[in-house]
């Protein structure tokens, strides 16, 4: 009862409108990321109330990679993963030759000179992100042939 | 038939057989059976820590799931519930990842170790194995996401765990949220927003990479993250992951202001150390900032960590890039020039080129984001602009100053005590307020020139009379500067009792504007448009245009001017101005100096009422 009494209070300045649609979109190449029509600021308001839940993200621990084609040579579980959900990223802390997204990716392969490493990334980076609809794979198995 | 023929052997060994079976079972059951009589002779149910997995708030159990529970009267009864667990651990159900010892492994293990165990019947749980081994739980970090410009209810913020591993990356590790469970994309917007508020979403909890949630909140949401590490042992970890493992897939009503995501992690922190005593402080609302006030009170946060989201970054290079060359990222993003131009252009310098790359990436995935930009452009313009960077070599990282840490501002409930004088006769004040924060408040520790209020109460008393001087039930402001790559509307709301209107007397009204503002690290500026009706007798309707401006470089002293011009539908004009100089004194405590100015009309005739007054404030 109490919860309800509290809960009526607010309730009085709530105003209507056409929702903010939040589209998830998921993928193994570039430009994956959650779209965010914030077309009215009050409905962004709104969402603070729930903090709702996007998509059906449960106790999700192997996702991913599902759907996305296989790299060529052999590579870590984790590593796939990590690039198929950070392509934007790490792409761009490739191309500036730094970042924590990129120190991760390090660290998935055991990269011994991290600095070394980022700089043939970055030197490399046209023939690693070598074109606007590269996928996980594609990058993974570039990395493979150019830097490891 | 003699027992020693073939039927009678065949008979002999179906009879030892049942023999064995039964004595089997009577063991179990007779096993079971002295394992309840312990735990009651231990008073084992009335037990903290048997109250903690179970969610017991007082008598019943916060967790709203048939599948939580063995007994049926479970929610209820502490007793029943784990006479009803024993039985179910020693049932003769399949002893693999749906068993009952494989999805409540803190109560086995909790159990075990309080009855001695030793015959505790066990089980395979390759699932639970698979996860453990992934998630990796070595320690704990509270995360806060911070208030995101648009949406000043977002100031309420939002709190989840990250289950830190043995990775170096932060990255890497998982983090444990608790979110209401609603398709966001079919619910109308305010039956949304009322359903979140009286329990009409089940609350559920999700295990996801680090990553996700940075893309959510840094990234989509432009939100700044702080990272509070707690001294939570290994073990601790340990043990409330396992209970975490026994949520899955549990729903509880979600409140907004009660049980909501901040309180949830509470739970699971004490689980971890029973000794903590954390959801005690909160009675009629969770304010998930409050939570992590709370959680350093107690003394287990033991570092703190700052990542800027993706609008900070951008408000950076605004500081960084030289102004000849400001457009130029916005050029690129709307393809009015190409990559290629800056690269070839010999007469910008090599840190511009890169600024204005780098800033270019950042505010096309920005657009991206907003759905401002297709996603075949996207990826064209993506693709052009991170090569042509990566030809420039490596510069240092950007440096962004941390801003003051959240932590470090004014708690959520304020009261305030003051007096001054009034058209020549002394007047003194008494307010209280219990969420959140106005602009007047110290910005200390939160989002520049956002306010939300909810039963904001002043009332006043002089040698004439007593009076409400404020009931305001909400009150929202949001005045976003607009720069090269932001250009945010601002916008605000009231309603409430105030003495704005023409009369002497408190009146019930209502408000909503929208305007412009621009500012620089000296402070802000603004230009509002409110369209307002009041309420009397009869209804009053007008429109009211303000101009305002803050001054806050310095982080102790907030100044605040106001003026504003109103014209009322029977004609009548009014002019109001409000203007204040704060002293953050402590973290709590702040001392204000204020003027008022209002046009007010008595008996047909224009009067003005001036009033000067020092408030102490006072934050809890």
């Amino acid at each position: 009862m109490k919860k309800l009494l509290v809960s009526l209070a607010a309730v009085a300045a709530l105003s209507t409108g056409a929702f903010a649609t939040v589209n998830s979109q998921t993928g193994c190449g570039l430009g994956s990321m959650i779209i965010k029509d914030d077309s009215s600021a009050v409905m962004l308001a709104l969402q603070a109330t729930t903090n709702g839940t996007s998509g059906n993200q449960t106790f999700g621990i192997t996702s991913g990679t599902s759907g996305c084609k296989k790299t060529k040579f052999v590579m870590n579980e984790r590593a796939e993963e990590f690039v198929a959900s950070n392509m934007d990223i790490l792409a761009k802390e490739i191309a500036v030759g730094h970042g924590e997204s990129l120190d991760t990716l390090d660290e998935l392969l055991n990269v011994q000179d991290k600095v070394a490493f980022n700089t043939a990334l970055q030197a490399n980076y046209n023939k690693i992100y070598s074109s606007k609809s590269v996928k996980m794979a594609d990058v993974l198995d570039n990395i493979s042939t150019t830097a490891l | 038939m003699s027992i020693f023929s073939v039927e009678g052997f065949t008979i002999k060994l179906f009879l030892i057989t049942i023999f064995i079976l039964f004595s089997t079972h009577s063991v179990f059951a007779s096993s079971v059976q002295n394992y309840k009589n312990q735990a009651t002779k231990l008073q084992l149910s009335k037990k903290h820590y048997w109250h903690l997995l179970l969610h017991m708030n007082g008598d019943e159990s916060e967790i709203d799931d048939d599948e939580f529970f063995f007994a049926k009267d479970g929610q209820n009864n502490p007793a029943s519930e784990l006479n009803a667990t024993l039985d179910a651990f020693f049932s003769n159900e399949v002893k693999d990842d749906n068993s009952s010892i494989c999805k409540f492994p803190a109560r086995y293990i909790w159990l075990k170790e309080e009855l001695k165990g030793d015959d505790f019947l066990t089980a395979e749980c390759k699932e639970y194995q698979k996860i453990l081994e992934r998630v990796d739980p070595k320690s704990t970090t509270l995360v806060f996401p911070a208030a995101h410009i648009n949406s000043p209810a977002s100031m309420f913020g939002h709190t989840f765990l990250r289950i830190n591993s043995s990775y170096n990356s932060k990255l890497l590790s998982y983090a444990i949220n608790y979110a209401a469970d609603a398709n966001t994309e079919t619910e109308n917007g305010v039956v949304f927003a009322i359903k979140g508020l009286v329990g009409g979403y089940f609350g559920r909890y999700s295990l996801l990479p680090y990553y996700e949630k940075l893309k959510e909140y840094r990234d989509s949401e432009q939100r700044d993250i702080w990272e509070y590490d707690l001294n939570l042992t290994q073990a601790e970890t340990m043990q409330m992951f396992r209970h975490i493992w026994e949520l899955n897939g549990t729903h509880s009503y979600y409140y907004f202001f009660t049980e909501n995501c901040s309180y949830n992690m509470l739970w699971l922190l004490e689980v971890a150390r029973p000794t903590l005593e954390l959801r005690k402080h909160f009675t009629y609302q969770v304010i998930p900032l409050e939570t992590v006030h709370v959680v350093k009170a107690a003394g287990i946060v033991e570092g703190e960590s700052y990542r800027p989201s993706k609008r900070t970054k951008l408000l950076k290079y605004e500081t960084l890039l030289d102004e000849q060359y400001a457009q130029l990222p916005i050029e690129l993003v709307e393809a009015q020039i190409k990559a290629k131009d800056i690269e070839n252009n010999n007469s910008i310098s090599i840190d511009q080129k890169r600024y204005i790359l780098e800033s270019a990436v950042e505010y096309l995935e920005y657009q991206y984001s907003r759905g401002e930009v297709k996603k075949e452009d996207y990826l064209e313009l993506f693709h052009e602009m991170t090569t042509a960077r990566a030809k420039m070599g490596i510069a240092k990282p950007l440096k962004i100053k941390r801003p003051p840490n959240p932590i470090d501002g004014h708690r959520a409930i304020r009261t305030q005590i003051g007096a001054g004088v009034r058209d020549g006769d002394g007047i003194a004040f008494l307010g209280i307020r219990p969420a959140y924060h106005d602009l007047e408040d110290s910005e200390y520790g939160f989002l520049r020139g956002t306010q939300i209020e909810f039963l904001n109460l002043l009332a006043s008393a002089s040698q004439k009379e007593i009076k409400v001087e404020e009931a305001t039930i909400i009150s929202i402001v949001s005045i976003a500067q607009r720069s090269l790559f932001f250009k945010n509307f601002s916008w605000r709301t009231k309603i409430g009792w105030d003495n704005d209107y023409l009369t002497q007397d408190p009146t019930f009204g209502f408000r909503v504007g929208a305007g412009f503002s621009w500012g620089n690290d000296l402070g802000f500026f603004y230009f509002m448009l409110d369209p307002l009706v009041y309420q009397n007798a009869k209804f009053h309707s007008g429109v009211g245009g303000s101009v305002g401006f803050n001054i806050d470089k310095y982080k102790d002293f907030t100044t605040n001017v106001e003026f504003t011009q109103r014209l009322y539908d029977n004609g009548d004009n009014q002019m109001l101005i409000h203007a204040a100089q704060g002293v953050r004194v402590l973290q709590n405590s702040q001392i204000v100096l204020k003027y008022d100015y209002k046009d007010k009309v008595a008996s047909h005739h224009k009067k003005d009422e001036q009033t000067f007054y020092l408030m102490l404030k006072y934050y809890f």
